[in-house]
């Protein structure tokens, strides 16, 4: 009896022992609610309130990217599961539920900070973030490019900047989301998809040097760079995060849940102090989204990046003509490099060489089809740059005295009033005009590229004074490209608009 | 839908190794790009850009040193990585003797602010023996530390 009592006794304080660190740590239900409800969750589960179906849900199109059966559509069964997850002790390395969410759970230990969570290991997630190394964000906007549409609006990507201001900025790694297209879809099936959610959205990270080489030097984009003022800790929270994106997608909608606005939800996700995307209910449009972050404090100083198109036009202005003719001499006939340059003196001839290979380049990617020619003549032009060490001595492109965000706001409303008279007689009447996006090329030029414009969403509606109301427009897209020819470059100019217009009087 | 969703998750997945385009059947694929590659390459990525679409893998920052590349991984191999990478640019910084890539390239090659002239003017002086049209990346990168072996200031820099 005794015998029986002691084993008894005893296995009344072993079998709870090993329940005691899960039982004892999982906070209560009321605890966990309570965090569930909180803005910062949903941040860092991209929740948001469906602006047409009114559903509160996750962004994330991913099962990876939840614990929970339901976690897609329910915040407390999500951070039920995750807590649960955090607590598990004993994982095998880069297993744990930190490693595969580490922002959630950094935030996480700071809801429950009498909540003793044991740290696993997560090696590969370590390896990754010491490599990325960021201690400031920088958000990059590549501008828009006349005679580009789909670029018009302009790209935001955010670049992971180390600590030491010397080190080569090509060479820090940037986050960029874009949808993951089929490449062998056209250019219609492409918009279709782009607009209606046919394509997984995903985040990348690659070196900035990727992004320059495609923007700056293949598409002519100048590039405005903004240094925001994270602090350490949320800058570390936002590499955490962007880490808990791997290998999920969020489905791609060009008006709303664009590149621009799932970075904007990448930062909301990062810190207690930033929630913009409350900002963006049916539409994202990259400048805008610079806005918010100015209006907001958080851009410490821009940065400008002239694209090589730029470059080429600011120095052809420094150039003479009779430097400008060897130039393009050089590049359009086939005649002996050291021949053409024989006139000009040492730093006339470094900058006709400068020049040229430029304008070689600019050919190059608009011509856009092979040229064997092209290019040893290219490399050429470069060799004879290489024997003449010295400094061409142009200046560089300065930065616009208006920056792209500075210019006019996106939408309009406009009111008209005026008076018609015709065959029936004189009437008075009112205009209701309005414009979704973007820019008309009457509209204050400042911080637009000159002759550019495109229009979304435009809406004319007239009311006469005898009751009559008519619709006159409705836009769908219009867009006009007045490309300006340069010494070096000859666009074409083009115009496309879609949408319906009465004609007067009619 | 759900088939081209599920072929680029398993794509993604499989290649952490690095950027699109770097994969060759050697593992590492480094060292095969050429100078001024053909403009038909560049449209497909120019479409693709324009159109702010990655129509690639999902890259996420694992570069060299890890999957098929452990045989060197230091500032050896990123170099080459990078002038894979930087070419065009490499060769335009070199014929002027300084530039943006240039130093880049400098730097994940671990060369010191005081040997970075004498880094830009071996690369300006063997430009030629560095940037040809028929060579690749590997050979430029070849003689390119052939150019740094001749001066005494920069031979350290070659392991």
């Amino acid at each position: 009896m005794r015998r029986s009592g002691f084993f008894s006794l005893l296995a009344f304080v072993i079998l709870p022992l090993s329940f005691q660190v899960k039982a004892a740590d999982m906070p209560d239900n009321k605890t966990l609610d309570a965090i569930a409800e909180k803005k910062q969750w949903a941040h860092l589960l991209h929740y948001r309130r469906h602006p047409y179906t009114f559903r509160h849900l996750s962004q994330n199109d991913t099962d990876a990217f939840f614990l929970a059966k339901n976690g897609k559509k329910t915040l407390k069964a999500e951070l039920k599961a995750d807590v649960a997850a955090f607590l598990k002790d004993n994982m095998p390395d880069n297993m744990s539920a930190q490693c595969r969410f580490p922002a959630r759970y950094a935030w996480v230990k700071q809801q429950l900070p009498d909540v003793e969570f044991k740290e696993q290991s997560c090696s590969e997630f370590e390896l990754w973030m010491n490599k990325i190394d960021a201690h400031k964000l920088t958000l990059i906007f590549p501008a828009s490019h006349i005679n580009s549409p789909s670029s018009m609006y302009g790209h935001t990507l955010i670049r992971m900047d180390r600590e030491d201001e010397s080190r080569s900025k090509l060479l820090s790694y940037s986050v960029n989301f874009a949808a993951n297209a089929d490449p062998t879809d056209n250019e219609l099936v492409f918009s279709y998809k782009g607009l209606t959610g046919g394509y997984p959205g995903v985040v990348s990270v690659m070196p900035y040097y990727e992004k320059t080489n495609e923007y700056q030097h293949m598409e002519y984009r100048d590039i405005w760079e903004y240094r925001l003022n994270l602090t350490k800790s949320e800058v570390d929270q936002f590499v955490r995060h962007v880490w808990e994106t791997k290998d999920t997608y969020f489905d791609y909608y060009f008006f709303d849940e664009n590149c621009s606005y799932r970075l904007l939800a990448l930062l909301d996700a990062s810190s207690e102090r930033i929630d913009l995307t409350q900002y963006f209910t049916f539409t994202a449009i990259p400048v805008d989204t610079i806005r918010v972050l100015q209006e907001a404090n958080l851009v410490q100083e821009t940065h400008y990046r002239a694209s090589a198109a730029s470059g080429l036009e600011y120095k052809s202005k420094q150039t003479g003509d009779r430097v400008l003719k060897v130039a393009r001499d050089l590049v359009d006939t086939d005649t002996d490099v050291e021949l053409l340059l024989a006139g000009l003196n040492q730093q006339e001839q470094v900058r006709a060489l400068e020049l040229a290979h430029a304008y070689a380049r600019y050919l190059a990617i608009k011509k856009k089809k092979d040229n064997p020619e092209l290019r040893k003549r290219t490399i050429k032009l470069l060799s004879a740059r290489a024997k003449r060490p010295v400094n061409a001595g142009y200046a560089e492109p300065p930065a616009p005295a208006i920056r792209d965000d500075e210019g006019h706001l996106s939408s309009r409303l406009a009111l008209w009033g005026g008076n018609t008279s015709g065959d029936q007689g004189d009437a008075e009447f009112i205009d209701l005009r309005l414009r979704l996006a973007y820019h008309n090329i009457m509209d204050l030029p400042d911080g637009y590229v000159p002759g550019s414009q495109i229009q979304m969403g435009l809406l004319n509606v007239r009311a006469q004074d005898d009751g009559d109301i008519k619709l006159n427009q409705l836009i769908l897209i219009d867009v006009l490209s007045l490309s300006h020819q340069t010494y070096f470059q000859s666009p074409v100019a083009w115009a496309v608009t879609t949408g319906f217009e009465r004609p007067n009087g009619g | 839908m759900k088939k081209l969703i599920a072929g680029a998750i398993l794509l993604t997945s499989s290649s952490m190794a690095f950027a699109a385009g770097n994969h060759g059947p050697a593992g590492c694929g480094l060292g095969s790009e050429v100078l001024f590659p053909d403009a038909s390459k560049w449209h497909e990525h120019v479409l693709a850009a324009t159109t702010n679409g990655t129509s690639g893998n999902q890259t996420f920052g694992m570069t060299s040193g890890t999957l098929g590349c452990e045989d060197a991984n230091g500032p050896l191999t990123d170099g080459l990585t990078f002038i894979d990478n930087n070419m065009d640019q490499l060769a335009v910084d070199a014929a002027k003797g300084q530039g943006e890539s240039l130093a880049a390239l400098a730097e994940v090659m671990g060369i010191q602010a005081q040997d970075t002239v004498a880094f830009n003017s071996a690369v300006q002086s063997n430009f030629d023996s560095i940037f040809t049209t028929e060579g690749t990346s590997g050979s430029a990168f070849e003689a390119m530390k052939a150019a740094m072996a001749k001066d005494a200031s920069l031979q350290k820099y070659l392991g």
